[in-house]
């Protein structure tokens, strides 16, 4: 919600700095934004008192004096015949109607409704809404206003028996359905209740009699239905939070003085009834029970009775009244947040808690498979749980998010053959991916079981042993058998033909239970047990890798390692990576040949033929300046 | 000649990585876990019941729209909304005094760049005689601590939750001089130690909850939540 300083600031008499009242909202829990001297406040749902300039002044009280009150129309207002039936007296206990005609035009608003416009950046719409709107935004009671002519017959407030055409005062057109509360005029609704009226019957810039109404509406029967006719509604914003049940006249009486500072009042009259008691909540007063929740001695008895009173509350003999505004508060913890907020949770002592504490836990069966995983070369994924695919056991999400993942999967096989693909797509020709996770299914009933799931295809590893081999099933027979594990029956290989794919290397996934595993890790202990820190990541490329592989010749073999150095220390801006992925040694005439590949990769764009040459040249220029290295089948004219 | 394989660079053993989430909750859970808070799991899908009605989130609560939950099975069933259930499941089943975390995969109607429709949560539990909020406060200091370092500024705000009250939100300083929040947390609303045939006249307790992925984002450095879950070689490497 978005209020304004100056609005704030006229109702304390100390006129408090916005860095003051900012850090006195941080502390009372409206967590805010400040822009151009407007707080954008977002209340937590339980505060629905706070839902305007009263309420927050009230909250904002207890650490600054209040000046004067809102001024209200004093006099007594002649009683309204209105015919009205109430059909719904449980969703709506209490229910005015102000019957104002006016005598003349309004030209210029006074100083403070015009401010309310101006310095919140709202659209005037015509007079009465105008000032439906600035009372809701004052002391945060919605109105409604309906020109008196078209609802001179009356209202009735009823749970809509059939649905209905309906368009709003904001032109949407929506259907009203079975079930909903509305209020009808001649048996055909004019308001969706507690949400927004109908076009037809809502006032104009020529409007001169009009028909206000002022409801307390229970929060529950007016819950979710801006959202599901997707409108947007100050109003039933404030009643799904809960506004305060005896508010109704106070607004009314605020409605009428606004018109009387603008215009003359030619008639005024006042239905008004209360269809069922609001009960009172009284809670014990009991400072210990306060001391005992936040753990220290906060309260005594006189300064709890003095902050619950700045807070509104009644503090009496063994009692507490709660306001009627505070529908929030309904036991003694929530007087303990109350009082905590006034101290300050930041002033609230520490104390240690001590609990007796355990050995050092065993290692999951999770953490030892993943251990065992990344010890060989694996890189651990978490994919989403939705999925496209429907299989018999699947389980349908009855409200999905996306149209295309409507069911919970029921294989890790697709995801990680996802993320194959895709890092294939980026020119990696080297994945072992696995995944841990829950697996869901429907029978008779829904149930979960814990599966590991391994996917592999491409280069065993970069190293000069391993990048000319492709991986295969032995690859991943060879590593479970390290813990004496069959996965050979698990193992499945892939059809290239289903993936949408240009590499041609063999995928083969293997699913597990974890159950399987269990007795095979039993005795797993960890190999790498360094203690790992938190990475901070660089940012990834969305652009292509590009790979140049040279082959350095020559007879001595410590230009290896010099070889080794001079590429390990070049840099470039465009250069990812470099590894030495080759060696071949010709035992017959002494010549060694090593080879490394050079990955370039811009973050700005796809990189040329020629612009990575340029970068290249250096480096190549310095290894073909050692003594008898050459690169067989290039131009060693930069030497 | 023959070379000798001191000239070769050494071919050490190709490591993978841990996936920065599972090993943040890891690290986090084995944090609170030395404590003395005992690790247990909970499923992904829940009834109403577990994971709003005994929580206190009312019919009312707009949490419950179908706005922000994924119903399953003719909506007889949700994704758990939270790791909260599991307390639930905790205080039913468990002898008094109990203290729990538990972890894991969480889903709400939401995705954009800071939220996703599945992500993670750690919460922890409590429940004995006399604890306080001096109590929890104590022990979120420490926990932060542990992921932060000492000298990290941390503030409490009050906060809502309907399953804890007083409830806060804790924010650290970040080296920017920005205020983030990185958890939830408070004293067990007596109302769900009721709904758990705990006596809440004789018994109090403390809980809180950390987003993984928050966490995660801050300590790795990561600006968009999705990053996580692309399963990307090029940032998957950046944890060896």
């Amino acid at each position: 919600m978005e209020i304004h300083y100056d609005h704030l600031v006229k109702f304390f008499r100390s006129k408090p700095k916005l860095n003051e009242i900012s850090d006195s909202l941080l502390q009372l829990g409206h967590e805010h934004e400040l822009s151009n001297k407007t707080f954008d406040i977002e209340f937590t749902p339980n505060r629905g008192d706070c839902l305007s300039l009263n309420g927050l002044v009230r909250d904002l009280g207890v650490f600054f004096e209040t000046a004067d009150e809102i001024p209200t129309y004093k006099e007594e207002i002649p009683k309204f015949a209105f015919n009205f039936t109430n059909l719904a007296p449980e969703a709506c206990p209490k229910i005015s109607f102000l019957l104002v005609e006016i005598d003349g035009d309004v030209s210029n608003y006074k100083d403070y409704l015009e401010s309310y416009f101006s310095d919140l950046g709202i659209n005037k719409n015509n007079f009465f809404t105008d000032i439906s709107n600035y009372v809701a935004y004052e002391l945060g009671q919605p109105t409604h206003c309906y020109d008196f002519d078209t609802i001179s017959n009356g209202l009735k407030l009823e749970f809509s028996g059939k649905s209905y055409e309906f368009e709003t005062l904001l032109d949407q057109k929506i259907s009203l359905e079975k079930g909903d509360l509305i209020f009808t005029a001649n048996d055909i609704p004019v308001d969706l209740a507690g949400v927004m009226g109908d076009k037809k019957t809502s006032c104009k810039d020529s409007t001169k009699k009009v028909i206000i109404e002022a409801a307390f509406f229970e929060p529950e029967i007016i819950l979710g239905k801006s959202l599901k006719y997707d409108l947007n509604s100050d109003a039933a914003y404030k009643f799904e939070r809960g506004i305060d049940p005896n508010l109704q006249e106070i607004a009314i009486r605020r409605f009428i003085s606004i018109i009387g500072d603008h215009v003359k009042i030619k008639k005024l009259e006042l239905f008004a009834k209360e269809y069922r008691e609001l009960e009172e909540t009284k809670l014990n007063f009991n400072p210990q029970k306060i001391n005992h929740i936040l753990g220290d001695n906060i309260v005594t008895e006189g300064s709890y009775k003095n902050y619950l009173e700045k807070l509104g509350f009644i503090a009496k003999d063994d009692e507490v009244i709660v306001p009627s505004y505070r529908s929030d508060i309904v036991h003694e913890n929530d007087l303990a947040e109350e009082i905590a907020r006034i101290i300050g949770y930041n002033n609230i002592a520490i104390q240690p808690l001590l609990l007796t504490k355990q050995n050092d836990p065993e290692l999951t069966l999770d953490q030892k498979i993943k251990s065992f995983l990344i010890n060989n070369g694996f890189f651990e994924v978490i994919n989403s749980q939705f999925s496209g695919q429907n299989y018999e056991a699947s389980i349908a999400i009855d409200n999905p998010l996306d149209t295309k993942k409507t069911f919970l999967r029921s294989n890790l096989e697709e995801s990680l053959l996802e993320n194959l693909v895709f890092n294939e797509r980026r020119q990696k020709d080297s994945i072992k991916f696995f995944e841990i996770s829950d697996i869901y299914k429907k029978d008779s009933q829904i149930s979960y079981e814990r599966f590991l799931g391994i996917v592999i295809s491409g280069r065993k590893g970069k190293n000069y042993d391993d990048f000319t081999q492709i991986v295969n099933q032995n690859f991943l027979i060879d590593i479970f058998a390290q813990i004496n594990f069959d996965i050979a029956p698990f193992i499945k290989i892939i059809d290239r033909n289903n993936l949408d794919s240009k590499s041609k290397t063999p995928v083969f996934v293997a699913e597990i239970r974890l159950s399987e595993l269990k007795r095979a890790f039993a005795n797993y202990q960890l190999e790498n047990s360094k203690v790992k820190s938190f990475v901070k990541t660089k940012p990834t490329s969305n652009f292509p890798s590009i790979n140049r592989d040279f082959s350095f010749a020559f007879s001595k073999a410590e230009n290896i390692a010099i070889i080794s150095d001079v590429v390990s220390n070049f840099k470039s801006p465009i250069l990812k990576e470099s590894f030495m992925f080759d060696f071949y040694e010709n035992t017959q005439n002494g010549i060694i040949k090593i080879a490394f590949r050079f990955v370039f990769q811009s973050f700005k764009k796809t990189l040329t033929d020629q612009e990575i040459e340029i970068e290249l040249e250096g480096l190549l220029g310095d290894i073909l300046k050692l003594e008898g290295v050459s690169i067989p089948g290039y131009s060693n004219d930069v030497k | 000649m023959t070379i000798s394989k001191d000239f070769l660079p050494k071919k050490s053993k190709s490591l993978g990585a841990q996936h920065p989430i599972s090993f943040m909750m890891e690290k986090i859970i084995s944090i609170i876990s030395a404590k003395g808070f005992e690790f247990i799991e909970g499923p992904e899908i829940e009834t109403e019941e577990f994971n709003f009605d005994k929580l206190n989130i009312k019919e009312s609560h707009p949490a419950r729209q179908m706005h922000d939950t994924f119903y399953v099975n003719q909506k007889s069933q949700v994704l758990r909304t939270h790791t909260s259930p599991v307390q639930i499941r905790a205080m039913l089943e468990k002898p008094l005094p109990l203290a729990i975390v538990s972890g894991g995969k969480v889903f709400r109607k939401d995705d954009d760049a800071t939220h996703l429709p599945m992500f993670h949560q750690v919460e922890g539990m409590c429940v004995g005689q006399n604890i306080t909020f001096a109590h929890l406060k104590g022990l979120i200091f420490e926990i932060i601590s542990e992921i932060f370092g000492d000298n990290v500024k941390v503030r409490f705000r009050p906060s809502y939750f309907p399953f804890t009250e007083p409830s806060a939100e804790v924010d650290i300083l970040s080296d920017e001089g920005k205020w983030l929040e990185i958890l939830g947390c408070g004293v067990i609303n007596p109302v769900v130690l009721d709904n758990c045939n705990i006596d809440s006249s004789k018994f109090s307790g403390l809980a809180f909850g950390l987003g993984i992925e928050r966490i995660a984002m801050l300590k790795n450095n990561v600006n968009d939540i999705r990053d996580f879950y692309k399963a990307n070689l090029d940032f998957l490497e950046q944890f060896k």
